[in-house]
Formats: structure tokens, sequence, C-alpha cells
């Protein structure tokens, strides 16, 4: 009786084979226990790079400290706020044409004669930026209809106050464009709360020239003045923990070109900016 | 072509006597990085 199983030249799939080593290559000699132990080595130094600096430097989580020392941290929480900010961005502008819509809607249910007070309010408002130079158009209907709303559920009582709240309203954004300072075109000033950025245009034509000057009023900023728009984009300077900066701005192509801030100091920080030359139109939020 | 670089670089890196050595420590290092972005994404996915 023989076993055909005990052939000696074939052995079994799990028994070890003698390891025929083909010229100038060789095997890497390795045992079980030499495996597992450089597996969890290698499991430790990852979880040290990964506390030590990859969490603090992703998300700013830092357990240690030590990513508070390296500034990691600090890039992090950038990162986690820019992050956000665009999911803000994001939900704002899926939410706007709704609510603006819900607004307009509700103005019309609840007093025509407020429609016809904003149409004389829009008038006005063509009428004084055919005086100040900017364009009409710079206040949006919709924004000017927003908040109009709010007053409007009330406006069977007394009607002359929230029409006169509307007309407050509606002419705020406008001192922007009135210049405060002779030599220079506009002014505009913005209070940033800390790790709060700002982005202001000059809307400007190719070659043409603008002055400048900002300051952060005794504080520091940083800054990126860059130009955008028609799918070109340029960066003219950018610095970080600036207190103030002048000069002229020379539009590389024809579109918008300004600056973007960003407080990164504990405290609030007012910025100024005064811009004078040839632009078109300050953009400001 | 770029298949054909590969197969002559890592012919010529295994005809080395540190083979061995640098392979082990290579190997190492790939679980290094592996574990670091495991890592990564959990605490990712936790923190979202």
């Amino acid at each position: 009786m023989t076993n055909r199983f005990e052939t000696p030249k074939a052995p079994l799939r799990a028994e070890p084979r003698p390891y025929v080593a083909t010229p100038n290559v060789q095997s890497v000699p390795a045992t079980a226990a030499g495996l597992i132990r450089s597996t969890l080595v290698a499991a430790g130094a990852a979880g040290v790079i990964l506390v030590l600096f990859w969490l603090p430097a992703e998300y700013g989580i830092d357990p240690t400290g030590v990513g508070h020392l390296t500034g990691l941290t600090e890039m992090g929480d950038i990162k986690q706020q820019l992050a956000a900010e665009a999911e803000a961005d994001a939900q704002a502008a899926a939410a706007e044409p709704v609510v603006a819509g819900a607004a307009v809607l509700a103005t019309v249910d609840a007093a025509p004669e407020i429609l016809a007070r904003l149409d004389w309010i829009d008038a006005q408002l063509a009428a004084i930026s055919a005086v100040v130079g900017a364009p009409p158009g710079l206040t949006d209907p919709v924004a000017v209809a927003a908040p109009a709303a709010e007053p409007a559920p009330e406006a069977a009582a007394p009607a002359s106050d929230p029409v006169e709240a509307a007309v407050a309203e509606a002419a705020a954004p406008e001192p922007t464009a009135v210049p405060a300072t002779p030599g220079w075109r506009d002014e505009v000033s913005y209070t940033l709360n800390p790790g709060e950025g700002i982005e202001v245009k000059l809307a400007m034509e190719e070659g043409k020239t603008a002055r400048f000057f900002w300051t952060a009023s005794g504080s520091v900023v940083n800054f990126d003045l860059h130009g955008d728009g028609s799918g070109q984009n340029i960066r003219y300077e950018q610095g970080r923990a600036v207190p103030e900066a002048a000069g002229s701005l020379t539009a590389a192509f024809t579109r918008n070109h300004g600056w973007f801030w960003r407080n990164r100091t504990e405290a609030p920080v007012t910025v100024t900016l005064r811009a004078g030359g040839d632009y078109s139109e300050l953009k400001a939020p | 072509m770029a298949l054909a670089l590969i197969l002559t670089a890592m012919t010529q890196w295994r005809a080395r006597p540190a083979f061995a050595r640098q392979a082990y420590a290579a190997n190492v290092l790939m679980l290094v990085a592996g574990f670091a972005m495991m890592g990564l994404q959990i605490t990712g996915y936790f923190v979202a």
C-alpha cells in the first residue's frame, strides 16, 4: 500500500520549501518575532509623529504642547478656520436666493406702499450715485429690500417709522463712496476681530495706477495684495504682521485689484484704507 | 519605460550586499507612514 502523498519531490503548500536563490538575488531574512516587533515599533513611531507634529498641524489638536512651541498648532488652527469659513460661505451662498426671495415676497404681501417707497429710494440712490460718481447698481436692489422686510409686518402701526428706518439702512452703504480726506478718493475703515479677514478691491483698467495708504491703527495685520478676474490671477505683494503700507498699484490686467487683510493678533484691529488715482470703483463689503 | 527603469533599479539594488537591511528598513518606514496616515484619517473622522 503506497501513500501517494509521501512523494518527497513535491512538498505540500504549507511546508517550507528549500529556497532556490537565483544568482545575484538575495532573500531578506526575517523572523516572526522580529516582524511583530518591527510592526509595533513602526506603529509607535507613527503615533509619536502623529501626536507631536501631524495632529497639531492638521487639526490644531495639541495634547503635548510641542505643536505650540513649533508653531504648528497655529497652522492647524488656521486650516480649521479656513475650512469653517469656506463651509459657511457655501452655506450662505446656498441659502441666499431663498432668503432674498422670501424677503421680497413678505414685502409684497405686507405693504405695497413700502414697495413704492423703495422705488423712490432707488431713484434717490441713483441720483446720489450720479452726483458722487459711483456707478448706480452699487446697492443691490435685493440688499435694499432685505432690511425693509423686517419692519414690514408692523407696517400697519406707525407707518412713517419703519420706512424711515428703511431709508436710513438703505442709505448707510453710501458714505464709503464719499471722499473723506483731501487727495484721496475713498477711505474705508474696518474693525477685524481676531482671526477675521476682509477683502477690499479696486476695479481698475490695465496699466492704470492707483495710490494707496493703509494702516492697522497701531496694530499689525497680514495682507495679500493681489488681483483677479476673467480667469486671471496675480499676486503683487504679501506680508505678515505689517503695521501699515503706502504706495502705488499698477494694474496688470483689467479687473479687480486689492487687498486681503487678516487679523492674526489676539485683539481687534482697525484697518483703514485710503485710495486715490486711476480706478473706477472701490469695492468693499 | 517606467517599469523597465524600475525593474533595472530594483534588480541592481537587490544585488547589493546591504539590500536586506535596507529593504527591511524601507518596509518599516512604509509601516510608519501607513500607521500615521491611518491615525490622521481616524482623527479626522472623529473631529468632523
